[in-house]
C-alpha cells in the first residue's frame, strides 16, 4: 500500500477520475450505434436484404453492449468512492458537493432518465395521434408539433452536455432528405440512447393494444 | 425513399458507426488506464467495495473486443450492402 493514506485517497480519486470519464465517452459511443441503427432503420422500411438485417442487429448490439461497459465503469467508479470513504472518511463527497463535475453514473442515470421522459411524452403523442386516426404520418406530425416542449423540458435536466455529443457529424450534407424521424434527433441530442426511437414506437404500439400503460413488459 | 435517399442515409449509418467506433476505442483506452492503476494501487485490500470495483471492471474489460467488433461489422455490412447497390 501506498506510504500515506493521504497519497492513496489522491491516487484513488484519480481513478475514479478517469473511469467517469470513460463512462462518458462510452455513452457517446453509445449515441453513435443509435444514429447508424436509426439510419438503418430508415433504410429498412424499403428492404429486407440480409446484409442490411446484419447490419442493424450489429449496431443495436453495439448500442446494448456500449451502455453496459458504461454503466459497469461508473459501478467501478461508485466503489471506489465508497473504499476512498472506507479509508478517510468524507473524503470523496459522492455528489452533492460534487456538482461541477457529474459521476460517470449520474450520467448514466440522467440519459436513462431522459430516456423514459422521451418516452413518456411519445407515448403520450402516439396515442393522442391514434385518437383520431391510425396513421404514421399523423402520428409523426403530433409528435413534430410537441417536440418543443419536449425539447423546454429535457433542456431544464441540468446535465452537464457530455452525453449529448451527437453534434459533430463531419460529412453529413445539411440538405439531407427526412431521414430521421424528426423525434429521433432530439431524443439523441438529449442523449437519450438507452431506447431506440424503434423500440419505444413498438413497445408504445403494442401496450397501447393490450389497454395497459402502466406496466413494464 | 429514392434510391438516392437510401444511399445518403447508408453512408451516414457508416459515419455513424465509424465514429462510434473510434470514441468506444477512447474510452477503451481510457478505462485499462485506470483499471491498470487501480490494480497497482488495491492489488493487497480484501475490502468489499474494491473487490465490487475489480468485478465490475473485469466485467467491463470482457466487453470491449464484443462490443468493438459490432461496430466495426455495422459499418461492414452496411458498407457491403451500398457496393450491392451499385
Amino acid at each position: 500500500m501506498s506510504s500515506s493514506i493521504g497519497e492513496l485517497v489522491a491516487q484513488l480519486l484519480a481513478v475514479r477520475g478517469k473511469l467517469d470519464a470513460a463512462a462518458v465517452t462510452a455513452l457517446r459511443a453509445q449515441t453513435d450505434a443509435e444514429q447508424a441503427l436509426t439510419h438503418l432503420t430508415a433504410v429498412r422500411k424499403g428492404s429486407d436484404d440480409r446484409l442490411l438485417r446484419a447490419a442493424a442487429t450489429d449496431a443495436e448490439v453495439a448500442r446494448d453492449k456500449a451502455g453496459r461497459y458504461a454503466r459497469l465503469l461508473a459501478v467501478a467508479a461508485r466503489h471506489i468512492t465508497a473504499y476512498v470513504n472506507t479509508i478517510a472518511p468524507g473524503a470523496a463527497s459522492s455528489e452533492a458537493g460534487d456538482a461541477t463535475v457529474p459521476s460517470g453514473e449520474r450520467l448514466v442515470e440522467e440519459a436513462e432518465a431522459r430516456s423514459r421522459k422521451a418516452e413518456a411524452f411519445l407515448r403520450r403523442h402516439v396515442r393522442k395521434a391514434d385518437d383520431s386516426e391510425d396513421t404514421l404520418k399523423q402520428t409523426e406530425q403530433a409528435v413534430t408539433t410537441g417536440l418543443r416542449e419536449l425539447q423546454k423540458s429535457l433542456k431544464g435536466g441540468g446535465s452537464s452536455g457530455s452525453t449529448a455529443s451527437t453534434s459533430t457529424n463531419p460529412g453529413t450534407p445539411v440538405d439531407r432528405p427526412q431521414l430521421e424521424h424528426p423525434a429521433t434527433s432530439v431524443i439523441m441530442a438529449a442523449g437519450a440512447v438507452v431506447v431506440g426511437l424503434r423500440g419505444v414506437w413498438n413497445m408504445v404500439k403494442k401496450r397501447r393494444e393490450r389497454k395497459r400503460f402502466d406496466d413494464q413488459p | 425513399m429514392s434510391i438516392g435517399e437510401v444511399k445518403v442515409a447508408l453512408r451516414a449509418a457508416i459515419e455513424a458507426a465509424q465514429r462510434g467506433e473510434e470514441v468506444f476505442d477512447r474510452a477503451s483506452a481510457e478505462a485499462r488506464a485506470a483499471t491498470a492503476a487501480a490494480d497497482a494501487i488495491l492489488n493487497d485490500s480484501r475490502d468489499e467495495d474494491v473487490s465490487a470495483a475489480h468485478q465490475a471492471l473485469i466485467a467491463a474489460g470482457a466487453e470491449v473486443e464484443p462490443t468493438r467488433r459490432r461496430f466495426v461489422n455495422t459499418a461492414k455490412h452496411t458498407a457491403r450492402y451500398l457496393k450491392q447497390l451499385g
